[in-house]
């Protein structure tokens, strides 16, 4: 058994270090909504996956907003001026600004509303709130309910 | 680690077939649990992820102290830590049903949207405290940063006029007076007054309200939307309103916030011109909506676009383009680059062709919208910031805003607030903040064996696995049942499972494997590309040692050694005593170079040592980093 000793010492040994910092450390922020990048970060260029990069951040963003309007819609805390900050939040992070005037913002409230299984006479309140009766956006939410 | 690594190189994958045999064909779908090896600095223990096609969700210890859950794309996490780290990343593709993936990645999506939520919450009330100690004391001219209007302003101090200070020397802009013209058009000639007024008397009226105290403490599965702090009520109301006056005074943008280059790729034919002036159009007709808006912050879309509409007519009238400077100006983040000049080609090649890529947007048939543009703007920005650096030896290239967002800081507007009330907020504040931080510590803080990246993945796992049951059990058979059902075993973040190569190892032999995949360090991929045109001895010999490498260049990361020691267990002791040796020159160093860096060598060189130890037992940790590696390394070797 004594030459099992040293096996068993070296393993306790790294097992210390290894303990040392289990898990990697990130110097990020507590935010989230640091909006920087670096110069090579490829997660988000358009050689990351080719042409598609946009379409492929499209969904995305799509798949963001929806799952938060999902969860707001069925809380009952927030107010809608909270509602349009974080999708604006969440629109920065894919390269937006001026998400009112995004296809695939509304089509994501859509999918949310649709996920979170609302009634009708809700789903058609917080629709008429956004659109602010614009019959296109009211248009993009409706076909995002049926995706 | 040695031989844990031997025995799964071939067993795993032989396990994982005969596992596969064995299960009905029953699954549809597929995720991986990944195992990213040790390497000296952030992580010497390993890191653990979990992929889902082509996004990975893992747990990193941020400096708070919290564990934090972030969504990567697996491009974007392979560079980063198989190339830039050179960490070898192990996977287990594990067979669930359709349903199951799609809930255990959903679960994966909401804990990651309730967190982010959290600390949003934290930060909004951080910045209510640094807003109401500013108008604590208006005398001493306290001032917030507001996105965007650094591309017309240095610094905002709003009257009650509206006057912008010394906007009688800058350039007028027709265009912004054109813009005023349409949205008086639009809304009525009072308009924009009448909005002013509404802004600056929201702005008086404003009163910072004590945050309701929480009913239930936060939880991790529990989402809660809050509402927007006085801080952020007050940022967007002043925003809105240097908006206005920007538009008012009709100034031209910053000169030095537009960027130009006649250089011959920015030259722009007749077809990319009209692409761009049908661009430009659309923005203007969005532009006299905005100040119309909703959304509370509709001022930071009008100076974008308003300094857009600048760069869109200069590019139109020039045929070259021209773009808002979207790189970072405000630090030196953790985002930028160092770019060495023996980089430099590589890294022009590189932005050339995101450059060409996002070009390619104003050929393609259909209008351009926002997204493509912002991807032209960057792209000019990082390939202007590159050929900018060949004159030196080294240096930073600033980080890249995702939108553009160049800050100003803007005097705050007084309130008329009773000085005890600003007193009594700040103390309710500060309060809150703390309850709230030990809150979130209570959750999400880091612990190395009770709360790590392996023991939250495992949790999460778990938790969705026992919703999936009927009724919510806190059967420990019943959950171990199900999860056998659902991922062909049972693990939980308990005991040695704690360690990510020992948990990894246990999804191996528990769950559900369709097939085990390694995917190869940034260094060792280098080699085998040397083994082609050298015989393997030399290049061993020649690999072997820091001196003589040619793959890997020393750098700032990584504490001071000779020998790579994952190359070969044998000579591992002797390499590694001479490691120790190095790091132990460094620490001496470091102690004489403390007075004037801080201890900074000395730190390095204890993590030398503590790495070079192992050595000595035939254990490798350190492997060396490749920190300033640009993406076109993961082109050249896939």
């Amino acid at each position: 058994m004594n030459h099992l000793k040293p096996l068993a010492l070296s393993c306790i040994a790294v097992l210390a270090v290894s303990l040392l910092s289990a898990c990697s450390f990130s110097k990020s922020s507590e935010s989230s909504s640091d909006s920087s990048k670096g110069i090579f970060d490829i997660a988000s260029s358009p050689l990351s996956s080719g042409s598609d990069s946009s379409r492929s951040d499209q969904e995305k963003f799509e798949g963001d907003v929806a799952d938060y309007t999902a969860e707001f819609v069925v809380s009952s805390t927030g107010t809608l001026d909270t509602f349009r900050s974080h999708v604006g939040e969440l629109a920065e992070k894919y390269g937006i600004t001026d998400w009112e005037n995004d296809r695939q913002t509304y089509l994501g409230i859509g999918r949310g509303l649709s996920k979170a299984n609302l009634g009708k006479p809700q789903v058609s309140a917080f629709t008429e709130s956004l659109s602010n009766n614009d019959p296109m956006k009211k248009q993009t939410i409706e076909e995002g309910m049926k995706k | 680690m040695v031989s844990w690594r031997s025995k799964n190189r071939i067993g795993l994958p032989v396990l994982g077939l005969v596992l596969s045999l064995c299960v009905p064909t029953v699954a549809a779908r597929s995720f991986d649990f990944l195992y990213i090896d040790a390497n000296e600095g952030s992580a010497s223990g390993g890191h653990a992820a979990i992929r889902f096609d082509k996004e990975v969700f893992h747990f990193q210890h941020i400096e708070s102290g919290l564990l934090r859950l972030y969504r990567d794309d697996f491009a974007a996490f392979r560079f980063a830590y198989g190339y830039q780290e050179n960490r070898t990343i192990h996977g287990h593709r594990i067979e669930v049903s359709e349903d199951f993936f799609r809930t255990l990645r959903g679960a994966f999506n909401r804990r990651l949207l309730i967190q982010n939520q959290q600390l949003g919450a934290l930060q909004a009330m951080q910045d209510d405290l640094i807003v109401t100690t500013g108008l604590q004391t208006p005398e001493s001219r306290p001032t917030i940063e507001l996105k965007a209007l650094g591309y017309f302003q240095d610094r905002y101090q709003p009257t009650l006029s509206g006057n912008i200070a010394n906007a009688d020397t800058r350039d007028t802009s027709p265009l912004l007076k054109q813009l005023r013209e349409r949205i008086e058009a639009a809304h009525g000639e009072d308009f924009l007054p009448n909005k002013r007024q509404q802004i600056r008397e929201r702005l008086q009226t404003l009163m910072p309200a004590l945050p309701a105290k929480l009913a239930n403490p936060i939880a991790a599965d529990h989402f809660d939307p809050g509402a927007l702090g006085f801080a952020r009520h007050y940022r967007n109301q002043l925003l809105n309103l240097a908006a206005l006056d920007v538009l008012q005074a009709a100034i031209a943008p910053r000169s030095d916030t537009l960027l130009r280059s006649r250089l011959p790729e920015f030259k722009l034919n007749a077809a990319q011109i009209a692409t761009l002036a049908g661009f430009r159009d659309k923005l203007f007709t969005d532009l006299v909506r905005l100040p119309h808006s909703e959304r509370p912050d509709w001022g930071y879309p009008l100076l974008v676009g308003m300094a857009r509409l600048h760069a869109l007519d200069a590019s139109i009238t020039s045929g070259y383009l021209v773009v808002l400077d979207r790189g970072r100006k405000t630090d030196a983040d953790k985002s930028s680059a160092n770019i060495d000049a023996d980089a430099l080609p590589a890294a022009l090649q590189y932005t050339q062709r995101i450059f060409a890529a996002a070009h390619s947007r104003l050929t393609e048939p259909g209008p351009l919208d926002e997204r493509a543009y912002a991807e032209i703007e960057q792209s000019v920005t990082a390939l202007l910031q590159v050929i900018g650096l060949s004159d030196h030896e080294s240096s930073k290239l600033s980080a890249l805003t995702s939108t553009p967002s160049l800050a100003a800081s803007a005097e705050l507007i007084a309130l008329p607030l009773a000085p005890d009330a600003l007193d009594g907020y700040i103390s309710a504040v500060e309060e809150r903040l703390d309850t709230y931080r030990e809150q979130l510590e209570s959750i999400y803080g880091y612990d190395l064996i009770g709360r790590n990246c392996v023991t939250e993945i495992f949790r999460l796992i778990n938790d969705t696995v026992s919703r999936q049951i009927a009724s919510v059990s806190q059967d420990s058979n019943r959950l171990a049942e199900a999860s056998r059902r659902l991922l062909g075993g049972y693990i939980d973040g308990q005991g040695l499972n704690m360690i990510p190569f020992v948990a990894f190892d246990r999804v191996g032999s528990e769950y559900r494997l369709h097939s085990s995949y390694r995917l190869t360090p940034y260094r060792e991929t280098q080699l085998h590309k040397l083994y082609i045109d050298a015989p393997e001895w030399t290049v061993d010999i020649q690999e072997s040692n820091v001196l003589s490498s040619t793959v890997y260049d020393w750098n700032g990361s990584d504490a001071a050694f000779l020998f790579f020691t994952q190359d070969a267990v044998w000579p591992r002791p002797l390499q590694g005593s001479i490691n120790l040796a190095v790091a132990a020159g460094q620490a001496i160093y470091g102690l004489l170079s403390w007075p004037w860096d801080a201890g900074h060598q000395l730190q390095k060189s204890l993590k030398g040592i503590a790495v070079s130890v192992p050595e000595l037992l035939f254990f490798n940790i350190r492997k060396g980093s490749f920190p300033n590696l640009i993406p076109d390394a993961i082109q050249e070797v896939e």
